[in-house]
């Protein structure tokens, strides 16, 4: 992360949050770039915005990154400003880019950031009460959002997280591949440089696949895999995976959203020449087996309601797997099926509750709870069983053959109980708005969780739309919350505080001291 | 998480040891508890006969008859077991369990002698809801005799005081659930009951006792009749819930009535140890106790949010002030009694009756739920939390009404908040497999668990639970029972019921 040196010795103001905001913005640009080609490419008339927003993004971030520095100490509070700062800043210049091109009116800025704020969070709830009315290249700018959040989440989890020791993640320090260096700025690009190779094969893998399949353009195709690998769940047609009426791609997709839930520290190894990664690893084993299980009971539940089994396998497999992987695709089709989960027995749904809550797994694209944690807390409960039989005994908590240190424990179950807190407060202030509960309540969980759709009537057929205006600046937030892992969120504005105080303090300083100036 | 003092022998009381019909009785926790279980319905059926008489007297004989079968129940027992000595620690919470379930047990026979329900399973969700202080009900009472009504009150009066000694005398010994303990041993600014177990149970009946008879004398003074003051001041005080009348407090249509309930529920929701220490003049504890003043905390706002939301669909007013906290007390403190139709309300007002329902009253009283207790946990460890992000080294102490909480207590706090969760979903999960809409089985699960009763949906306050379908209803039971005894005990008695199946198998 060293600048060019265009002049030499040039003062550089230390400010990691400014840094990673104008590189976070450098980032996009050559994603508008694209896009903006793909529009001008399919006669589309908003290739000027993507390139105005392009070059807006380059503007402001350019001269952020330039003239300032990250030294080697930084703050964990300017660690999480900087983290919580970039995904606001990006928010708010896609926000910029869905005005400039139409997609929203000026007056609609709200829906815009919403918008934005869904895709940088790889939620997928969306507010485009009319998806296909817009432009190929708008569209495809809005999928990339998805997968430029995806790609910054993979790092994030794998190496800023574990190194701040939110929730519990310190366990996962051993899983990132990467310069295994004390400084966070070696680690990160590290693991920035080994984990987005991956991230990109997989999209490619997912897009040519799906591109093979029957019923997909090359266009169809990387517009869906991104958003499949960032486990994102926008789509370029307004019923999304279901426009294609088609078992292939859904299979495809099954698989797609299934990989993109694993951790792509794991995908590393094994590509790098080590495939037991996956079966040795606890995770990998419980996440498989909830996936195996929800899927047979939901099926079995649609089967009993009088829906043929072979649709009900079909129609449960893809809303299990887009759930527990926070992914959000809709499979209504117009021939038919069950895709609306919204219909289902509220069994089914209670189960697919439960999907939106766990999530997937650290170091993958997928939000929520994280099967990681859900490990932990079952483990500590069957540890304190055995504890009330046995008093004297000492029981750690262990994942594979590794003693979980009782402070991760504490740690993990107190970031659990955080994310129920938050998601219960979300849900409060939703109905206090004046949505129904269940709306209310799903809802504020799939925000929390990036999954993107929620029940009631916000399902996968509907849009967000159906939230008053302030509802959605509160799931808006709450997907923030959610995809930073909470504490960034809440913990923003400390660094930025800090250093103004720090400034005055200097003034104050210098003032008092005639001679020193 | 750690334990202490585990081994302790349980107090064991001369009068079983000695007299022995047999020359050799046999040592069992279970047995002994179960005839002394016994000895108390017997005595307490006798009583209801009595009650019974003074009206029309239709079930006078059943009722004596079951009293006596159980009394025979209690010396043949005695004759046969008696306490081992020591008494092992392991044997206490099976014993709690096996006498729940005697209690059960009995008074399902009761029902079903007396033909007050059709089928068994209906009794036995009667029993089950009046004890662990639910509420639910699945008959109609208008039609009881008098001696059933004062029985179904008297199995929530009774139901209160045993989950009041379980939880200030028996769970603390066994470490499972510290943030319980500690709200009753002191931590909170309200030192313990009393310095032996014994007296702490004595005070405790007393307190009980006393509160009860206050809350009659208030509710006849505002107007109830005689019976009714008994009734309801026996199930307003274990946070129970049941009334003599199908429209619960609504029958009355009195203000003065109901703000005598408002603050019946309130007191009997909040921690029995705070309240005794105000009682006996030491007000500090009182003063000092952050917990009393976040749970009246949360029922003033909770009501005010209430009475705001309601304040336009129900025409404003004293009544909408008094209908809204009425409810949110009764919901808050665990107990159930209903003036109006909550489910009926603005939507607004559905998130805030789930979060009412998942917090629950004060730790050690005899309301259940969560606890506001086990919630300031939680927000201690949370706030904890925050601070270490930015601090990773530091060593904070969590702090609550100026006292540190021990790490195992916290700890405690957030592992049963997830196990609270985890049984509530597969409770939810459980009704909804039977038919019911999502709003209903989330709802419903959260309020048996808290042993609140009635919840949203088809099950608001009005509702009736008959119409669920029976799985569901079956479901409701293992909620309300696992609610009620804080769960880790039923966990760690079917752990020893599975030890001895093993050993029997051996």
């Amino acid at each position: 992360m060293t600048a060019p040196r265009l002049i030499e010795r040039r003062v550089r103001l230390h400010s990691p949050i400014l840094h990673v905001v104008g590189l976070g913005l450098l980032f996009l640009v050559p994603g508008l770039l694209v896009s903006a080609l793909i529009e001008w490419g399919s006669g589309g008339d908003d290739e000027v915005a993507l390139l105005g927003s392009a070059a807006l993004s380059g503007a402001i971030g350019y001269p952020l990154w330039w003239a300032t520095e990250v030294r080697a100490r930084v703050a964990a509070s300017s660690v999480f400003g900087a983290v919580a700062w970039t995904w606001v800043a990006s928010s708010v210049l896609g926000a910029v880019s869905f005005v400039w091109s139409d997609m929203f009116t000026m007056s609609e800025w709200d829906l815009a950031l919403f918008e934005s704020v869904s895709g940088f969070s790889c939620t997928g709830s969306t507010v485009l009460a009319d998806i296909e009315a817009n432009g190929r290249g708008v569209l495809m700018w809005r999928q990339l959002t998805q997968w430029y959040g995806g790609m910054g989440m993979v790092v994030l989890a794998l190496s800023v997280l574990p190194y701040l020791g939110v929730g519990g993640l310190e366990m996962m320090t051993a899983e990132a591949p990467g310069d295994s260096s004390d400084r966070l700025a070696p680690r990160v690009t590290g693991t920035a440089r080994r984990l987005w190779g991956v991230y990109a094969g997989v999209t490619v893998m997912v897009a040519l696949a799906l591109w093979i399949a029957p019923g997909m353009n090359l266009y169809d195709a990387f517009a869906h895999a991104s958003t499949t690998a960032a486990t994102g769940g926008f789509s370029t047609y307004n019923s999304s995976i279901g426009h294609f009426d088609s078992l292939t791609v859904e299979i495809i997709v099954i698989v797609g959203m299934f990989v993109c839930g694993l951790s792509f520290a794991w995908h590393y190894r094994a590509v790098t020449g080590h495939p037991e990664v996956y079966g040795r690893n606890g995770d990998f084993r419980l996440y498989t087996l909830l996936f195996v299980l929800g899927v047979t009971a939901v099926t079995a539940i649609n089967w009993d309601a009088g829906v043929s089994f072979g649709t009900s396998l079909r129609d449960s497999a893809f809303n299990v797997a887009t759930l527990s992987t926070s992914t959000g695709f809709g499979n209504a089709r117009a021939s038919g099926g069950v895709g609306d989960f919204v219909l289902w027995a509220a069994s089914a749904q209670l189960i697919l509750l439960f999907f939106m809550v766990i999530g997937g797994n650290v170091g993958s694209t997928a939000g929520g709870m994280k099967v990681f944690r859900l490990n932990v807390v079952g483990r500590h409960f069957t540890r304190t069983l055995r504890q009330l039989g046995t008093p004297r005994g000492v029981f750690p908590v262990k994942l594979g053959d590794q003693a979980v240190p009782e402070d991760i424990v504490g740690r993990v179950l107190a970031f659990v109980s955080l994310y129920f807190l938050v998601t219960v407060g979300g849900m409060l202030v939703v109905t206090a708005l004046g949505t129904d509960v269940v709306t209310a309540g799903t809802g504020a969980l799939s925000a929390m969780g990036n999954m993107g759709p929620a029940l009631g009537e916000a399902g996968p057929t509907s849009n967000f739309l159906v939230f008053s205006r302030p509802a959605r600046g509160v799931l808006a937030v709450l997907m923030l919350v959610g995809r930073l892992e909470i504490f960034a969120m809440l913990l923003m504005f400390v660094a930025p505080v800090r250093a103004a105080r720090r400034r005055v303090r200097d003034r104050q300083l210098v003032l008092s001291q005639p001679g020193s100036s | 998480m750690t334990t202490r003092a585990v081994d302790r022998p349980a107090p064991t009381p001369h009068l079983l040891r000695r007299r022995s019909l047999f020359e050799r009785r046999v040592g069992s926790v279970v047995g002994v508890s179960i005839a002394l279980t016994l000895l108390g319905l017997g005595v307490a059926l006798l009583l209801t006969a009595l009650v019974d008489v003074t009206e029309s007297a239709d079930n006078a004989i059943e009722l004596a008859a079951v009293g006596l079968a159980c009394l025979a129940g209690t010396s043949l027992g005695l004759a046969v077991f008696q306490l081992p000595d020591p008494v092992p620690a392991s044997r206490v919470l099976p014993a709690i369990v096996s006498s729940w379930l005697t209690v059960f047990a009995v008074s399902t026979a009761v029902y079903a002698v007396t033909g007050v329900t059709d089928r068994i399973d209906d009794a036995l969700f009667e029993s089950v809801s009046g004890y662990t202080t639910t509420g639910l009900t699945t008959v109609v009472p208008e039609t009881l005799s008098r001696g059933l009504l004062f029985w179904r009150a008297l199995n929530q009066w009774m139901g209160g005081l045993a989950a009041l000694m379980l939880g200030v005398a028996v769970i603390p010994f066994f470490g499972a659930e510290r943030a319980h303990v500690d709200s009753l041993g002191g931590a909170h600014g309200a030192p313990r009951l009393a310095p032996r177990v014994r007296q702490g149970f004595r005070n405790l009946a007393q307190l009980y006792a006393v509160s009860t008879l206050a809350l009659f004398v208030a509710f006849v003074v505002a107007g109830m009749g005689v019976f009714d003051g008994i009734s309801y001041s026996l199930t307003t005080v274990s946070t129970g819930g049941f009334a003599n009348h199908s429209s619960s407090f609504a029958h009355f249509d009195s203000a003065a009535i109901e703000w005598v309930a408002v603050a019946g529920m309130g007191i009997a929701g909040a921690n029995i140890a705070v309240l005794w220490w105000a009682l006996v003049g030491a007000t500090r504890p009182l003063r000092r106790s952050i917990e009393l003043r976040v749970y009246l905390g949360l029922m003033a706002v909770s009501a005010a949010l209430a009475t705001a939301w309601t304040w336009q669909d129900t025409g404003g007013g004293h009544a909408t002030i008094r209908h809204a906290a009425f409810s949110v007390v009764s919901l808050t403190s665990t107990t159930g009694h209903r003036v109006v139709e909550w489910a009926d309300w603005a939507t607004a007002t559905q998130g805030l009756i789930l979060v009412l329902l998942g917090i629950g009253s004060m730790g050690g009283s005899a309301g259940g739920g969560f606890s506001v207790t086990r919630v300031l946990h939680l927000w201690g460890s949370l706030r904890r939390e925050l601070r270490y992000q930015l601090h990773p080294r530091a060593v904070i102490a969590v702090k609550l009404s100026g006292r540190s909480v021990t790490e195992a207590s916290l700890a405690g706090a957030a592992g049963y908040q997830l196990l609270y969760l985890a049984v509530g979903g597969a409770g939810a999960i459980g009704i909804a497999a039977f038919g019911s809409d999502l709003l209903t089985s989330t709802s419903a699960s959260l309020a048996a668990l808290a042993t609140v009763g009635p919840a949203l949906g088809d099950l608001g306050a009005f509702g009736d639970v008959s119409a669920l379908d029976r799985g569901a209803r079956a479901v409701l039971m293992v909620l309300m029972f696992a609610g009620r005894l804080a769960i880790y005990p039923l966990l760690i008695a079917a752990g020893a019921l599975v030890r001895s199946l093993r050993e029997v198998a051996r």
